[in-house]
């Protein structure tokens, strides 16, 4: 009998993630309280196991019974509509449990306290995996390499270096307000219009953006050499 | 001129460019240089997209933290990353968000009915388990099948409806093998192809039947439409004892 009644004990529920809970602030029973706390000791330990201890019929469960919760926090994102045009919905959920197994797995210092927290991260991963896609396509075409136009050589050939040739532009734009706009036109890409509408308080108009700019760029032009580029058109 | 690159230059500025070759090379320079160091620079010095979100969800080192929130200051685009991902990661979908209408009973197991239905083989002492939660009850039983093999057999009945098995038809019981082994993913494929997982449907008595099932610890899953039931470890052992 008291063999019988510990088994009881081990059958738990996990429920599916089911679509937001419309009502939301309603009072909870203590059964549900009960119940979600098993649940949520349930869906810990397979975190737990999968990831701290690489148990492998754990990480199938995971991936078994989180990728539908995946899916939905897919469909809310504030960029589905953007991210869902340049991969599908399989690819992000794919992604987000390769990044955060990649993120998490035989992490020393690693603990999920919560199942909430564990969740998090898986969240973060699908997040990073949204962005990181939104942001290969969001490139403006004159920061790409090989457009037509690209007429300057680069006279190094790590060009992937930018935070070196970062550093030389600052060292070569002594004061801190022309730094930051060199920043936001060459770093962020933004046009003169965009940096008056982000920077109100320090750019005041396009007229002011266009004049520092010439400053800037004819500053550099006679520096060109430290910046890896020379005109190569005759 | 000073607006080179841009969309409009004025049309008396487009006549002297045509005319005046100083200006055409120095407007080429401008352009070749804008051109060079944005394709250089351009967001070098922004965390990629997956530190952002770990930026953003608070799951940094302090150092790296402070790091990146000084970029965050600077950096327009990472700022309205950073804004798109609060708004996600505020978003309260989480898996314990229950369906309304679930109802919880009793945790006392009430109904333990003889068990009906069993094809042959004498129970062990162990035998028959009862499984309970707030909605379902699963009855198992073992006996004996071919060489050293269990039968596996559960009937699975909802307490609030107990002829409401029809409700499980067609839905799928898992055996997984349990075994604990620190892997990494690429060997985790290896590994996944020697491992016999078997499956059964359960019928429209609420019955499932796994006819060999080598002796060892499992895991039984029954997937059901609105929630998973989970025997986390389950041994079995037993078909031994009946034949002793
Ligand atoms: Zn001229
Ligand atoms: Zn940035």
């Amino acid at each position: 009998m008291g063999m019988q009644t510990e088994q009881f004990s081990s059958v738990l529920e996990l429920a599916l993630p089911t679509e937001v809970d419309a009502g939301g602030a309603e009072a909870m029973s203590n059964r549900e309280a009960e119940q979600r706390l098993a649940e949520e000791r349930y869906g810990l330990e397979i975190f737990q196991r999968a990831i701290l201890e690489g148990d492998q019929q754990a990480w199938a469960l995971l991936q078994d019974r989180f990728s539908d919760l995946v899916r939905a926090w897919i469909r809310r994102h504030p960029k589905r509509e953007i991210a869902i045009r340049l991969d599908s919905e399989e690819n992000y959920i794919a992604q987000a449990f390769e990044r955060f197994w990649q993120a998490t797995a035989f992490k020393q210092d690693l603990q999920f306290t919560s199942l909430a927290a564990a969740l998090s991260y898986l969240r973060a991963s699908l997040n990073g995996a949204i962005m990181d896609t939104l942001r290969t396509y969001a490139r403006p075409r004159e920061a790409s390499l090989s457009t037509p136009g690209y007429e300057g050589v680069s006279v190094s050939e790590d060009g992937d270096d930018g935070g070196e040739l970062w550093e030389i532009l600052k060292s070569l734009l002594p004061q801190r307000r022309e730094q930051y706009l060199a920043y936001l036109l060459f770093h962020c890409g933004l046009k003169p219009r965009e940096v008056v509408r982000y920077c109100s308080q320090e750019f005041h108009s396009v007229q002011e953006v266009y004049r520092l700019r010439r400053n800037i760029v004819e500053r550099l032009l006679r520096q060109a050499d430290q910046l890896r580029w020379r005109l190569s058109v005759h | 001129m000073l607006a080179f690159g841009e969309e409009g230059l004025a049309p008396e500025v487009v006549r002297h460019l045509h005319a005046c070759m100083i200006c055409q090379r120095r407007l080429m320079q401008f352009q070749s240089l804008s051109h060079h160091l944005l394709a250089q620079l351009y967001r070098s010095q922004c965390p990629d997209g997956q530190r952002l979100s770990f930026y953003c969800a608070g799951l940094l080192s302090g150092e790296e933290q402070r790091q990146i929130a000084a970029h965050v200051q600077e950096c327009p685009l990472c700022a309205e990353e950073v804004a798109v991902t609060r708004r996600f990661m505020a978003d309260p979908l989480t898996p314990t968000t229950l369906a309304p209408s679930f109802l919880r009973l009793a945790t006392t197991p009430t109904g333990r009915q003889a068990w009906h239905g069993l094809p042959d083989g004498r129970p062990s002492a162990a035998w028959p388990r009862y499984y309970h939660s707030e909605e379902f009850e699963l009855v198992l039983h073992i006996s004996s099948s071919s060489a050293g093999r269990c039968a596996v057999y559960g009937q699975l009945s909802c307490v609030n409806a107990p002829l409401g098995g029809a409700a499980f038809e067609g839905r799928q019981a898992v055996l997984q093998p349990l075994k604990t082994v620190r892997k990494k993913p690429a060997e985790r494929a290896a590994a996944d192809t020697a491992l016999l997982r078997l499956t059964a449907e359960i019928d429209n008595r609420g019955m499932l039947t796994f006819p060999t099932v080598p002796p060892g610890r499992y895991m039984l899953l029954l997937h059901l439409r609105e929630r998973d039931l989970v025997i986390e470890e389950l041994q079995i052992d037993g078909c031994r004892v009946i034949w002793s």
